[in-house]
């Protein structure tokens, strides 16, 4: 549409990105180089990631096969779990601000690598479409949920956990993993807006569980 | 080593991640709906301009009824579309026009009634100068669905928010023309085909006979005229009797002493220019005699239209010429042909001062060139003759013409035919008989090929190729002329942008940038109070927590 909307997009994509780290004391305690040192995590990540993809991913003939296809590129997103877990007890040292730092960290690479440039060819253009503006919701989401996948892990790496949670977050973080596969369908379903609703609720449950379950 | 392994792999995959984004643009271009646009006619003849005059359209599209369309492109409905409507619109100061065809409008089955106000309507719009554009496309999914949003948005009656709120979010669609601002073509080639049988004996001794027809074909838009009756089915006569006498003629025992020429000539719609350019070149070219000394031209006009024809001359053939003779072989050989049930002659003069010529033998007989049109049309301002909403074809009418044509000519260039007692059937019978099937094939093919002269104007064009190939299949000598109109007056002059893509984006008001960003600031605003009480919430999260454990204990 015009650069105008472009500018809205961008600020909806990485306005609530900001804020986090301004104001959750991130910025005092100067954790911009752990932040950066996540970065690298992730883009290191999506390379394993791409491998795997690019060796593994079915070849279809046929278009009947999405079901499979969506379940094989969650599946690759296992590494992505993986990633987050070695930072979390590997990467960085001890402190509080752990769970902070790398979802932080991991969301705001994810949000420039993913989401800018087709925000740029995209939002910018003569056609107005409304899911920019639900790609940059999508994207707050997603912050939320790497925010709870962050605390599942840091809870899972924790010797004092009981087995009844450690089920839980199994459960929990497999179904976080393989939503895409949901809300893909809900999508054919009941149409994008609805979908949106949807998600946001889901995030929001997860967040609300990820901040019960952590003490 | 398997660092080094790691980095080879990493280097294939680095490729694949930049494509990612490339495969994003590529989505979001494809939501953009592209339809092919015809622009209605736009040419000058004789000095008066016709036409619309501008092609460029870059503007946000409307209904008829908005209330606004100064700079913006109106979008219409052919059926809803009149002629006083279409002025209103213009005194409204629409920015361009875009006329939606019905899907069926080329083999409509619509009663008679509706099809003669579609082309005098048609004939309305290419009888004046407009200076917006005007474009014709034709019906879509895509189409009607623009079209029932832009109606339906003008809902006066509803309520004020309401109003507030389509006004802020109201689904719009910018349009934007594929085209340049039109521009004359430069040196248009004007091709005419040319086919020769040659009698017995030396050519230039022999009289000829000459059949000549036109492949133009006229309407209101050039990119959709392709009119089997008027342009198309001369051109199968033409071709038909081509084969027919290139059968005579391989007989050398009875060839004829007469040299036959069969001639498709181009832009006729434009006051017969190409017929003109066809007598000019010939006169001055070596075979000129040909023309000059020929006993007579027939023009073949449309002849796909019923069992009545008619011959059109400018003065009635004198008696004892050659020329009257071929006239009064016509209605001797009537009897032959069953398909048809009369032959009038039809004598109109020539309007000295006039510039539009009424059929194309009127540049013969300026010509001091005996000749005379055949068609099916009664009167030359028929309206059908230059409409592209005429398609329908009757094609045992059109074989029933050239059966004609062919007796009274073969009467005519071979004299003893008559003497002969078993004549009383005709000559193209039996296995010399006319080919309907062929006939309708040509009709068919022609009637699906554009043939308006703007897209004609290459001689390498393959249809004028196909024309020519087929006329070379029957008659050894085929020639071709090129003509290119005079540059610093030219009679005619055509321009380009005839057919363009329009590109077709929705589109939201300004205003909605607007709501959004305020909208956003606000959702910012409450992330911010999130993350300042963040420590508050998971108080209160722990609260509720241990007083549920407490309440189960």
């Amino acid at each position: 549409m015009t650069f105008f909307h472009f500018i809205n997009c961008v600020a909806l994509t990485y306005g609530p990105l900001v804020i986090t780290y301004r104001f959750s004391g991130l910025m005092e305690s100067s954790s911009i180089w752990s932040c950066l040192r996540v970065g690298v995590a992730y883009v290191l990540t999506q390379l394993v990631k791409m491998m795997l993809l690019a060796t593994f991913y079915p070849q279809s003939e046929t278009d009947d096969e999405t079901l499979l296809m969506d379940f094989v590129k969650c599946s690759v997103d296992v590494i992505d779990i993986l990633g987050l877990y070695l930072i979390i007890t590997k990467l960085l040292g001890k402190g509080d601000k752990k769970i902070l730092v790398t979802a932080i960290g991991w969301a705001s690479s994810e949000a420039i690598a993913t989401r800018f440039l087709p925000l740029w060819f995209g939002a910018r253009g003569t056609e107005f479409d409304w899911k920019y503006i639900q790609m940059s919701f999508i994207s707050n989401f997603n912050l939320i949920f790497i925010f709870s996948v962050c605390t599942f892990l840091w809870l899972w790496s924790r010797k004092d956990t009981s087995i009844n949670v450690l089920s839980l977050l199994g459960v929990l973080i497999s179904i976080i993993i393989y939503r895409q596969i949901l809300f893909n369908n809900l999508l054919i379903l009941f149409g994008s807006w609805a979908t949106l609703g949807i998600h946001g609720l889901a995030a929001l449950a997860t967040g609300v569980t990820a901040m019960v379950l952590h003490q | 080593m398997l660092l080094f392994s790691l980095f080879d792999s990493l280097e294939g995959s680095l490729p694949l991640y930049l494509l990612l984004p490339l495969l994003c643009i590529t989505a979001s271009v494809q939501s953009v709906q592209d339809f092919t646009i015809y622009r209605i006619q736009h040419l000058d003849i004789h000095g008066s301009h016709i036409g619309s005059r501008s092609a460029v359209v870059n503007m946000e599209a409307r209904s008829p009824e908005a209330a606004m369309l100064n700079r913006k492109c109106v979008l219409i409905k052919w059926t809803e579309l009149t002629s006083d409507l279409f002025n209103e619109l213009l005194e409204r100061g629409a920015g361009a026009v875009l006329i939606i065809l019905p899907n069926d409008w080329r083999n409509n089955d619509n009663n008679n009634n509706t099809l003669h106000e579609w082309m005098l309507l048609e004939k309305e719009l290419m009888s004046r100068e407009i200076s917006i554009p005007v474009y014709l496309t034709t019906e879509s999914e895509y189409l009607n669905e623009v079209y029932d949003k832009l109606t339906s948005s003008v809902d006066w009656d509803s309520s004020a928010a309401a109003a507030l709120f389509s006004s802020i979010t109201g689904e719009g669609y910018s349009l934007i023309a594929d085209a340049v601002e039109p521009v004359p073509i430069i040196n248009p080639e004007i091709t005419t085909i040319i086919g020769k049988l040659s009698g017995q004996g030396y050519e230039s001794e022999l009289p000829t006979v000459v059949m000549t027809t036109h492949y133009d074909s006229f309407g209101l838009a050039p990119g959709l005229a392709s009119s089997g009756d008027s342009g198309g089915s001369g051109v199968a006569a033409i071709l038909e009797l081509a084969r027919l006498f290139s059968n005579l003629y391989s007989n050398p025992h009875h060839k004829p002493k007469y040299n036959l020429l069969f001639v498709l000539t181009g832009a006729d719609n434009f006051n017969y220019f190409g017929t003109k350019y066809f007598i000019e070149d010939m006169l001055e070219d070596a075979d000129g005699y040909l023309l000059s000394e020929a006993d007579y031209t027939l023009c073949l006009d449309a002849l796909a239209g019923g069992s009545d024809i008619f011959l059109h001359v400018s003065r009635p053939p004198k008696e004892g010429t050659k020329g009257q003779e071929l006239v009064a072989r016509m209605n001797e050989s009537l009897s032959l042909v069953a398909g048809l049930s009369s032959v009038t002659l039809n004598h109109k003069k020539i309007r000295i001062g006039d510039d539009a010529l009424a059929w194309s033998h009127e540049r013969f007989s300026l010509h001091k060139v005996p000749a005379g049109t055949l068609s099916h049309f009664s009167h030359h301002s028929d309206i059908r003759r230059k409409s592209m909403f005429h398609t329908s074809t009757d094609v045992d009418g059109l074989s029933a013409s050239v059966q004609l044509i062919a007796e009274s000519v073969v009467r005519h260039i071979l004299p003893e035919i008559n003497e002969m007692d078993n004549y009383t059937s005709g000559i193209f019978t039996g296995q010399m008989s006319v080919h309907t099937d062929s006939l309708q094939s040509w009709l068919n093919y022609l009637s699906q090929t554009g043939r308006s002269q703007q897209s004609l104007l290459n001689k390498d064009h393959p249809l004028l190729l196909s024309l020519q190939q087929t006329l070379s299949s029957y008659v050894h000598e085929v020639s071709t002329f090129t003509h290119k109109p005079d540059k610093s007056d030219p009679e005619f002059v055509i321009y380009t942008q005839s057919v363009s893509i329009m590109h077709s984006y929705s589109v939201k008001p300004a205003v909605l940038d607007l709501v959004l960003a305020i909208s956003i600031l606000l959702y910012m605003g409450g992330v911010y109070l999130l993350v300042m009480y963040f420590s508050n919430i998971s108080q209160l999260i722990n609260d509720v927590k241990y007083r549920v454990k407490a309440k189960r204990d």
